[in-house]
């Protein structure tokens, strides 16, 4: 129920008051209108007791005879139907209903009132005048009926209740959950290259209105402080590279200068290799906050990717030798593509440094090439010792390395750096398989880049 | 030449300097924008070599009051940032050249001296040291009548090689040029490279390996 839509809750919700409140109107009808059959029962009876007492009135012979006879036929007919006793003020009982075996008994209550004769309840009321004591009443079996019957038909009605209101509640949740559903479209859209994009704000001046009017702030805010912390990455960057310049300038100094020891010299070119890698972070890093605020600038060109492949293999063949790996590849003619070359180049560079990296020593790397629909796919594997389950989802991260005992150079920003500069391509890099045995990356481009997708990306 | 060097970062302007004079050039350098407009139209210089960060006027800025002055100084940009944009925004103001910071002193110096020569050199389809010749058109390699067949790295290697010949390039250098980017392994596969460059080119020997310096190809004496 927790993970349900809001609009079947609401429905569930509203189902349940209906029924509830379909229970309650039944319960008060029961209620009200048993009282109101009571109140006309009442009235009905003291009507026929009136009657009964009229007619003993005017029955003649009762006045000029010297004895009073009582005669069944006094009581009315609309009176015999119910339960009904007559005595005189001798307390003689002159008439009892049929139904009635023995009298009523007697309480002192004149008022209508309940007794319980017989195994039922038995309304009844004592009527005297003229010496003559009638008492009339009846069980409420039929009056509970019908109270009943009203009762069973408002609960046949909850079903229908219940439908009508499920349904009819969802459809109008739905109307009124509709802007929510617009609104999450709409920030679904809003991503880190698209920080600039805000939710459209409705006429209206309701809550929703109110709602996308705050999103949109907090978005404002988000955005600000996002661009200042790639501008400071972009900035630090930059400021970082004269420094190396000056350092690689005065290394190199050192190095030519044939007056140093040899040994100076050493230092010195190993010291020249280490700006080289400064340097090279530097720029990853930069590449990196471009891409983070989508202005990783593309140069596109069309070009084969077994061309920049060539180059890589080259490399992959030097760097099998020493290890005794075996470098299989599988190439597909003609891979023309739309891309930046010297990023595809990069990203190719990359996964083949890992695939020799981590691999076993007399292991195997294999690269394959080949155009997939309107996508070129180059997959690389390895017979490396494969990434641990619980670290995939790192392997992408910066400065995330998966063996980071310096066993293997290299500083966890290669991953990272391949992937997005895939992705500002409108491709991707990703880890297809890693077990014991085998662990293979793939890259994914589109062959030309006029996709929808990259315009953003390259402004 | 008379080169003036625009650099507001002081170390690296000496050291440019000294690079420079020890290629028997003249220098003066200034360190902020507005100063070096002043110097150019006071003097007559044959290069500029301008930092495009500099505090105040930047060197983009400077460059476009030059170009409006009518000022025809052969301009050399050096640039914290290696964007696409930048260059091109550079060569549209009317730079010359172009070079990413950081940068080997030495590629600076040969930069310099390409933009000394009267006539700038058209790019040759044709590389040649000895009787070693590399026709860039079509990849191909002779040591005389003999064809070698080289792999795509030891092309980029040897044409980097071969325009410069007596140049001396560190393997720092050589894997700047030849990868992409940072190879983790990049001085390793500069030394196996050049290793097998050698194997094939064969005798007398081209390459020669200038201890802790690097490599450089030149004619057999």
């Amino acid at each position: 129920m927790k993970h349900w839509p809001l609009r079947w809750k609401i429905a569930l919700y509203s189902a349940l008051l209906a029924i509830a409140a379909t229970l309650g109107g039944a319960v008060t009808t029961w209620f009200v209108m048993r009282h109101a059959e009571i109140a006309a029962f009442d009235r009905r009876l003291t009507l026929d007791a009136d009657e009964f007492f009229r007619d003993v009135e005017h029955f003649e012979g009762s006045r000029t005879t010297s004895g009073f006879v009582f005669n069944e036929v006094l009581v009315p007919l609309s009176l015999r139907k119910h339960l009904v006793e007559v005595t005189d003020s001798n307390g003689t009982l002159l008439y009892l209903s049929p139904r009635l075996h023995k009298p009523f008994p007697r309480d002192g209550i004149k008022e209508f009132h309940n007794h319980r004769i017989q195994g039922k309840t038995v309304r009844v009321a004592e009527f005297t005048q003229n010496g003559l004591t009638l008492l009339a009443g009846d069980d409420l079996t039929q009056i509970n009926q019908i109270g009943w019957e009203i009762f069973l038909a408002m609960l046949g009605a909850i079903p229908t209740v219940l439908l009508i209101t499920l349904f009819g509640s969802a459809w109008v949740a739905g109307k009124a959950i509709a802007p929510v559903e617009e609104i999450r479209q709409a920030a679904r859209t809003i991503t880190a290259q698209r920080l600039d994009q805000r939710l459209p704000v409705p006429p209206t001046k309701d809550e929703i209105a109110g709602l996308i009017e705050v999103l949109n702030e907090t978005f404002e805010r988000l955005q600000r402080s996002f661009e200042q912390s790639v501008r400071f990455s972009a900035d630090a960057s930059h400021h970082l590279k004269t420094p190396i310049a000056v350092l690689r300038a005065g290394v190199e100094e050192i190095l030519a200068d044939a007056t140093c020891s040899e040994n100076t010299q050493a230092c010195a070119e190993a010291l020249l290799q280490r700006t080289h890698h400064i340097s090279s972070v530097v720029d990853n890093l930069l590449l990196l906050s471009r891409a983070d605020a989508g202005r990783l600038e593309l140069l596109k060109t069309e070009f084969d990717l077994g061309e920049v492949l060539e180059g890589v293999l080259d490399d992959a063949h030097i760097l099998a030798e020493p290890l005794g790996l075996e470098v299989e590849a599988d190439i597909q003619k003609d891979l023309r593509l739309i891309a930046d070359r010297t990023f595809v180049a990069m990203i190719a560079q990359n996964l083949m440094e890992n695939a020799a990296k981590y691999n076993i020593p007399g292991g195997r790397i294999r690269v394959e090439a080949r155009t997939v629909n309107s996508s070129v796919e180059m997959i690389v594997g390895n017979t490396g010792e494969g990434i641990p389950k619980d670290r995939t989802g790192q392997l992408f991260e910066r400065f995330y390395r998966v063996r980071a005992d310096g066993r293997v150079p290299g500083h966890g920003l290669g991953l990272s750096l391949s992937r997005e500069l895939a992705r500002a391509h409108g491709g991707d890099v990703e880890l297809v398989r890693s077990d014991s045995t085998w662990t293979e990356m793939r890259m994914r481009l589109p062959r030309s880049l006029n996709d929808g997708k990259l315009s953003r990306n390259h402004q | 030449m008379q080169i003036l060097v625009v650099e507001d970062e002081v170390g690296l302007a000496h050291h440019i300097s000294r690079a420079l004079t020890l290629d028997s050039h003249e220098l003066a350098i200034v360190h902020d924008g507005e100063t070096a407009l002043g110097e150019a139209e006071a003097r007559h210089y044959d290069l500029i070599v301008l930092d495009v960060m500099l505090p105040g006027m930047d060197g983009f800025e400077v460059l476009r009051r030059l170009r409006k002055a009518k000022m025809e100084t052969r301009v050399l940009i050096l640039t914290a940032r290696g964007e696409v944009s930048d260059r091109v925004t550079g060569l549209g103001l009317g730079a010359d050249d172009y070079l990413a910071k950081p940068f080997a002193m030495q590629e600076l110096v040969a930069r310099v001296t390409a933009l000394g020569r009267r006539f700038p050199e058209k790019a040759p389809m044709m590389l040649q040291v000895g009787d070693l010749v590399l026709n860039l058109a079509d990849r191909a390699l002779y040591r005389g009548t003999r064809r070698i067949d080289l792999s795509s790295r030891e092309l980029t290697l040897l044409r980097v090689l071969m325009r410069e010949p007596g140049r001396i390039f560190s393997r720092t250098e050589l894997s700047e040029r030849v990868w992409e980017r940072e190879h983790e392994y990049g001085v390793k596969l500069v030394e196996a490279f050049i290793s097998r460059l050698r194997k094939k080119i064969d005798s007398p020997p081209l390459i020669h390996t200038v201890r802790h310096l690097g490599y450089t190809i030149r004619e057999p004496e």
